[in-house]
């Protein structure tokens, strides 16, 4: 299908507010997404994501802040004007029409010859695989094949910005990497700016050009996939985005190069981040690192900078990876992972093991969440 | 505060639901609302002809609860309505448990024939029972040729003996649908915890059935309460307060009828304090549950199962006979009220009112069903799909006719419609205004409900994929609603056709339809006649039923 003029539109966002009775379920939110960018909305149930999906189609209406494509502000244009193509949820398929009455149902208040219309509606169908099943109803077609037929649906009418409701949450977990890659390579393809919302993070990883990481309303971060994942901003989106340990403690020493972090059972913790003039010695904090990062030692071999040694709690075996659950003193446990190998000597519990994390894999919070340094 | 709800109103629901929204509040107003303030107005408003100086505006009030030939009536009432609200439940929720759980031959007839009763028109019973029981009917005739003289059924005792069998099919339908909703493992957990079958009835199954139950008794109650048909043909008089209320409004016909609308408000007050009472009553027992595997099917030891055949087939025979009675007598040659046991067909020929009866009815039923599918498919999606007070004000308006008495709205339609500015009194379109406001409130309870099951989804898909609301309304919604609209349709039709307690308030001799001429025939004695046209309109009402049986493969659940 070509690419129209319309399908690289900027979206943009400014101080968007969303306002439901006892909830700002949108806060202050800006955004601005490139054309053509493949943009995520990722968070956890109920943070907004959805709703702000909604104002952008038109659905809710903000109380403060504006929406701009291209420049256009799109306010006070109601959802049936707005062309944007959205993918629903449960789909939405209609289930009184076939698949290719589904597809077309968007060309009929558009201009357009028949023969022009019924072209389209076969690229669209082509373009997800679906010229074979086109004469089906909807109640034949398995979840995978419906939620392709929701795809061409909102791609046929070559939409400004395509909007995808966390369109592979109701697949399973095998059909949701599959699709994962067919939905990327079509919009690319089509060169559509497109708002994906999900609440899977790795979903949100390997989709997005970029990703804004939503907690209660608020956007926290925004940043492509390896930044949101490397250098979290906020504790919130640290922990919502891959596993890590978070160590509560007080600063022992800060330089322009290092700080030095007091932690549970007598450990200290040397991060590779300028503190001097950012925090002060005997401030408490957040030292955190994740699991991939920290190497696992069978003995400490002398080893006594940047270790963590303790006694085994559980170990959790999930066949690619081994897990430790270990205690490091003063009821302080942290998780700890190994790839493992075939002929592993069995780790069992009670045994002391030995972390050894890197400093510049160890992250600095407040303990108010923000991020320190960096 | 206003402009800002109004500035947020207009954006958020598309112009042309904002269109319908108002027109169905206006709608609810204008119909409903109004009148039963120009009702209340009138119960106290001086009658013409008495000087306003001293009148006081309690006066009507006052008469009423002073004299016993006024309050008589109300005690009567509430007396046979009670009576025969017990005397339903007890019949109806063994009927629909028995007929639900217990394995009985020729359920699917079982189950019709409470159909037919429910749908057959009221008072029919009445008349019924009188061929049958009456001074002259055919069992005491029958039963005096051996001598056995069997207690009057003219008076309270007729009134209730048909009232209970007319209204009980309201208890087991409900009951029948409840049961539904109750899950095997429920009973199952209640019997491996060591009750009988009979104490898990008891213990768990009857007290989750309360909401049904007494939204099925609150059913009774009303339609007997409001019911003066029954009463007038069989009660000799046993005088009840909807039958005072005809008598007084035809009395006062073309002065201010005081007198009927004072008897009006204090009717609605009994009625709607009813609904109240079981409305808070239901909520506190209601648990709003569904089962995974509905309540099996078991069969009784042999003792047990020959007595439970007995009463269930005796309980629905004993209901239907009035039906069939009217059908076998319409054959019959006639003598005034007495009916010879010769074949002819001289009854349907002699029938000269019939034509334009069947005529009328047929066409005020229909432009009504059509009304009531029109208006009532757009005000159910307003109450469900809109979040407005004006959405949520119209939510509360449309229940109102389920409180509101036949006789009431036709009274208080008539103070309104009937003179100035309207002059409606006497036109087919006060009973079309009528038959539709009082059936519109199920069509807009069954395309909401409808519609909730449905979801918001593909509409706002619609929408999203440019095409406007009122559009998306025919192409995504409608086509969804279509098999539950035209089942409503055929129920409203059926439902309207044998409609009697507010057209005989409203009708003129041009006007009359099925159930008025059959009363007439009654009243006037000439029960052959009675039964032909009676036979005529129970065909009306039956034939919709089959069709939803048949083609929609509708059960009796439907009908609650």
């Amino acid at each position: 299908m070509s690419v129209s003029p319309e399908s690289t539109t900027r979206l943009r966002i400014e101080n968007l507010v969303v306002q439901f009775p006892g909830l700002r379920a949108v806060d202050d939110v800006s955004l601005d997404v490139q054309p053509g960018e493949f943009f995520s909305l990722l968070g956890p149930s109920g943070c907004g994501k959805t709703t702000l999906l909604r104002t952008i189609a038109g659905f809710y209406r903000q109380d403060h802040g504006s929406i701009f494509f291209n420049e256009q502000a799109i306010d006070h244009i109601p959802a049936h004007k707005r062309d944007t193509g959205m993918v629903f949820q449960h789909y939405a398929i209609f289930p009184h029409l076939s698949v290719r009455q589904n597809v077309a149902y968007g060309l009929r208040t558009r201009p357009g010859t028949k023969p022009e219309k019924a072209e389209r509606v076969r690229e669209a169908l082509e373009l997800v695989d679906l010229e074979e099943l086109a004469e089906r109803k909807p109640r034949q077609l398995s979840g995978g094949q419906q939620q392709r037929v929701a795809v061409a649906r909102a791609i046929v009418i070559q939409p400004r910005v395509l909007l995808m409701d966390e369109p592979l949450a109701n697949l399973d977990a095998k059909l949701r990497v599959r699709l994962r890659t067919d939905l990327r390579r079509l919009q690319q393809r089509l060169g559509t700016t497109t708002i994906y919302v999900t609440h899977d993070q790795e979903e949100a990883l390997s989709l997005s050009d970029r990703i804004a990481v939503m907690f209660d309303g608020r956007v926290h971060q925004v940043g492509a996939p390896e930044e949101i994942y490397s250098t979290p901003t906020h504790r919130k989106v640290a922990e919502f985005v891959g596993e890590g340990n978070y160590l509560p403690g007080s600063v022992r020493e800060a330089s322009s190069s290092h700080v030095a972090v007091h932690v549970a059972g007598g450990h200290t913790l040397r991060a590779a981040v300028p503190g001097s003039g950012l925090v002060a010695t005997g401030a408490e904090l957040v030292a955190s690192f994740r699991l991939h990062h920290a190497e696992v030692l069978r003995s400490a071999n002398g080893a006594t900078d940047n270790t963590l040694s303790g006694t085994v709690l559980h170990r959790i075996y999930l066949g690619d990876i081994v897990r430790y659950l270990i205690d490091i003193g003063d009821g302080q446990t942290v998780m700890a992972e190994h790839y493992a190998g075939r002929n592993d000597v069995r780790v069992r519990h009670g045994d002391t093991l030995t972390l050894r994390v890197p400093q510049d894999a160890i992250s600095l919070f407040g303990t108010d969440g923000a991020l320190i340094g960096r | 505060m206003l402009t800002a709800w109004f500035a947020r109103f207009r954006w958020r629901h598309f112009g042309f639901w904002n269109l319908i929204t108002l027109a169905s509040a206006l709608l609810f107003f204008m119909l409903l609302v109004l009148p039963l303030i120009r009702l209340v107005i009138a119960s106290f408003s001086p009658a013409r002809g008495v000087p306003t100086t001293d009148f006081s505006v309690w006066a009507t009030y006052a008469e009423f609860f002073t004299f016993r030939y006024y309050y008589g009536t109300l005690l009567n009432s509430l007396f046979v309505s009670s009576l025969a609200t017990v005397f339903a439940v007890l019949i109806g929720f063994p009927l629909a448990y028995l007929i639900t759980r217990v394995e009985l031959p020729g359920k699917l007839f079982l189950r019709a024939a409470v159909v037919l009763t429910f749908v057959s028109p009221p008072f029919i019973g009445a008349y019924a029972w009188i061929l049958l029981l009456g001074r002259n009917g055919l069992f005491t005739r029958t039963l005096e040729t051996v001598g056995i003289s069997l207690p009057s059924v003219y008076g309270w005792q007729g009134i209730v003996l048909v009232f209970t069998l007319q209204a009980f099919p309201f208890v087991f339908l409900l009951v029948s649908s409840g049961l539904r909703s109750i899950d095997q493992s429920l009973e199952d957990a209640a019997i491996n915890l060591g009750q009988t079958r009979l104490g898990a009835l008891r213990t768990v199954i009857l007290p989750l059935m309360i909401p049904s139950i007494s939204t099925g008794a609150l059913l009774v109650f009303v339609t007997t309460f409001s019911d003066f048909g029954t009463p007038m043909i069989i009660g000799e008089g046993f005088r009840v307060l909807a039958a005072l209320i005809y008598s007084e409004f035809i009395n006062e016909f073309g002065g201010n009828p005081r007198v009927a609308s004072t008897l009006s408000v204090i009717l609605l007050t009994v009625t709607v304090g009813a609904l109240l009472i079981q409305r808070a009553y239901a909520k506190r027992a209601s648990f709003g549950q569904d089962a995974m595997k509905p309540l099996g099917v078991y069969r009784l030891a042999r003792g047990g199962g020959i007595l439970a055949g007995v009463f269930v087939f005796g309980g629905v025979l004993l209901a239907l006979l009035p039906t069939l009675t009217i059908v076998v007598s319409s054959f019959l040659e006639a003598r005034g009220p007495i009916l010879l046991p010769r074949f002819s067909l001289e009854g349907y020929r002699l029938a000269r009112r019939l034509p334009l009866a069947l005529q009328n009815t047929m066409i005020l039923v229909t432009i009504a069903t059509l009304l009531c599918v029109f208006v009532g498919s757009l005000i159910g999606y307003v109450v469900s799909r809109q979040r407005n007070r004006l959405a949520a004000a119209i939510d509360t308006m449309s229940m109102i006719p389920f409180a509101v008495a036949g006789v009431v709205l036709g009274v208080s339609l008539s103070i309104t419609f009937g003179g100035a500015p309207f002059f409606l009194a006497g036109t087919g379109t006060i009973l079309v205004l009528s038959y539709f406001i009082r059936r519109l409130p199920y069509t807009v309870r069954s395309v909401s409900g409808m519609l909730q099951q449905l979801g918001e989804q593909q509409e706002e898909a619609s929408v999203n994929l440019g095409v406007p609301p009122a559009l998306t309304f025919l192409w995504v919604t409608v086509p969804q609603l279509t098999p539950a609209l035209m089942s409503g349709a055929l129920l409203t039709w059926a439902t309207t056709a044998r409609e009697f307690n507010s057209t005989v308030m409203l009708y003129v001799a041009q006007t009359r339809t099925l159930p008025v001429e059959v009363f007439t025939q009654v009243l006037q004695g000439n029960f052959g006649a009675a039964s032909v046209v009676g036979t005529v309109l129970i065909m009306t009402t039956v034939v919709p039923i089959v069709v939803l049986f048949k083609v929609f493969g509708k059960d009796e659940e439907f009908l609650t």
